[in-house]
């Protein structure tokens, strides 16, 4: 795995922290998103469309700083917008990398080359460089010719002096398993660290029960995928997630593990969902009704989500909340990983749904429909 | 064109252009879609000295809208009994930028460059 030692003894120390203090619900990774400008218009993107005056808008370092402290998380995801495009960006960074906060800075590489004079390398910094796939897959979900070839002069750029770099990549149903085991292999020839992937966010306006479905295409899809994954292809992200994405464990959404923080306020309850913001970390957490959230909670916005930021704090946590779950991370990271043959019939056991009952509230919310990934 | 009557035997699409009175049955139905709305919206206030504001609303609680006027660096916070109608004023960012259109834009992406690869062959 891509995971460098450090930061897992950081993360390992500050989950075991919060275990010992029975604090069930903590944060482990902060989405700081310091504006929602960006230079590229993927379709689908549900980060960007709001009037110009919003967009001009974005948080102070100051402000940056304090929601940090405030939440306490130990990663600080840093997504937009285009975060380069932060006039303050290297203010922000400098200032987190003094509080040791492992900072992913989410950046879609086109102003990587021309900016990375502004950042010092750092064990705290990685640049996570949106690549939805090869070059033709790439270039047509951010909707731009060029994108993919721009990101991998960054990456590279950045590679050579010395920065931490990662992938991220957001797949939809029409990813093609072989192109993805491509690009993979391709990611890996260039050197970066590590990838993340996560299943893209796509919802019906009235799922009903039989969104078990969709939850079996993106379990067959990864599968597809990740069976027989090769030795050489390193991960950023917990073994027991991409488990999950293909649907040989189940975890519930512990949307508290990836607290939202923007112009807005804190985000209730999530990364995807706008459903209220408040003025305080810990007003935010006090106030949301978590029993609301999750596919267990029979709630149609998260009947069908699997995506990384309500699922791999669920599998982080239960790593280190039992021996089971610790020793099959131990397990997946010596031996690598092992998930189900396409063919296989097996499916994890989910949790029945509760019926989900909130007045006025039996549709998807509309800004489900505008995310697709950001 | 302003429309600005409810009725109750519909409910009513809250896009570009819709006003709602405060009297409106589905009035708070409207500030939660405008809280959705990923447009500006006009709000007009029962007191008529006080002018009446524009900007992005993003937040609201049975009690309080929270708005960030058009004009302003900063946000405001005002109570719902104070409001006399909100205009859903601005353009809609997100409308044709959605999910299914843009499953349907891939499509159409696709399908056309099927039939020019065809077409060459
Ligand atoms: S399941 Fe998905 S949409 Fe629902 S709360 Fe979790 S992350 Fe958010
Ligand atoms: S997906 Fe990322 S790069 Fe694309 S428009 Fe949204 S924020 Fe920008």
């Amino acid at each position: 795995m891509g995971v460098p030692i450090s930061q897992m003894w950081t993360v390992a120390s500050y989950v075991l922290k919060q275990k010992f203090r029975s604090n069930h619900r903590y944060p482990l990774v902060l989405m700081l998103e310091p504006l929602f400008r960006c230079n590229l218009s993927c379709a689908g993107c549900g980060k960007i469309q709001y009037p110009d005056h919003i967009l001009k808008r974005r948080l102070s370092p100051d402000e940056c700083f304090k929601a940090v402290d405030e939440c306490g998380a130990p990663m600080v995801s840093i997504p937009g917008g285009e975060p380069l495009l932060h006039p303050e960006m290297k203010e922000i960074v400098e200032g987190l990398v003094e509080r040791k906060k492992y900072i992913y800075l989410c950046t879609n590489a086109i102003l990587l080359k021309s900016k990375i004079d502004l950042f010092k390398p750092s064990k705290y910094l990685t640049f996570s460089v949106h690549m939805d796939g090869l070059e033709t897959e790439h270039d047509e979900a951010v909707c731009r010719e060029g994108v993919y070839k721009k990101a991998i002069e960054g990456i590279q750029e950045a590679l050579k002096r010395g920065f931490r770099v990662t992938t991220n990549t957001t797949l939809f149903e029409n990813a093609k398993p072989a192109r993805v085991r491509e690009f993979f292999d391709e990611m890996m020839r260039l050197g970066v660290e590590g990838m993340m992937v996560s299943p893209g966010y796509s919802y019906p306006k009235a799922p009903d029960q039989d969104n078990f479905l969709e939850r079996s295409k993106t379990y067959a899809l990864f599968r597809k995928i990740l069976h027989h994954g090769k030795k050489s292809w390193r991960f950023n992200q917990s073994p027991l997630f991409m488990e999950y994405l293909a649907g040989d464990r189940h975890f519930e959404c512990t949307p508290w593990g990836n607290p939202t923080y923007n112009i807005f306020g804190w985000q209730k309850p999530c990364y995807l969902l706008q459903e209220g913001y408040s003025a305080s970390f810990e007003e935010m957490m006090a106030t949301t009704n978590w029993d609301h959230y999750g596919q267990a909670s029979g709630n149609p916005s998260c009947a069908n989500c699997m995506v990384h930021c309500g699922h791999e704090p669920s599998a982080v946590d239960y790593t280190f909340g039992s021996w089971n779950g610790f020793l099959s991370t131990v397990k997946a990271t010596v031996l690598g990983l092992r998930v189900s043959a396409p063919e296989s019939n097996k499916l994890p056991l989910l949790p029945k749904r509760k019926r989900f009952i909130e007045a006025g509230d039996d549709s998807v919310s509309e800004d489900l429909k505008k995310v697709a990934h950001g | 064109m302003a429309e600005t009557n409810s009725s109750d035997s519909h409910k009513r699409n809250f896009s570009h252009g819709v006003t709602v009175d405060s009297k409106d049955a589905d009035f708070m139905e409207a500030i939660r879609a405008a809280v959705d709305y990923r447009g500006d919206v006009t709000i007009e206030l029962l007191d008529q000295k006080k002018k009446k504001l524009e900007g992005f609303l993003f937040n609201s609680t049975e009690e309080v809208i929270d708005i960030f006027p058009k004009d302003s660096p900063r946000k405001e916070s005002i109570l719902v009994n104070e409001l006399n109608r909100i205009i859903f004023s601005g353009e809609d960012q997100a409308a044709g930028k959605g999910w299914d259109d843009w499953v349907k834009k891939r499509e159409q992406i696709k399908t056309q460059s099927s039939r020019l690869s065809e077409a060459h062959t």
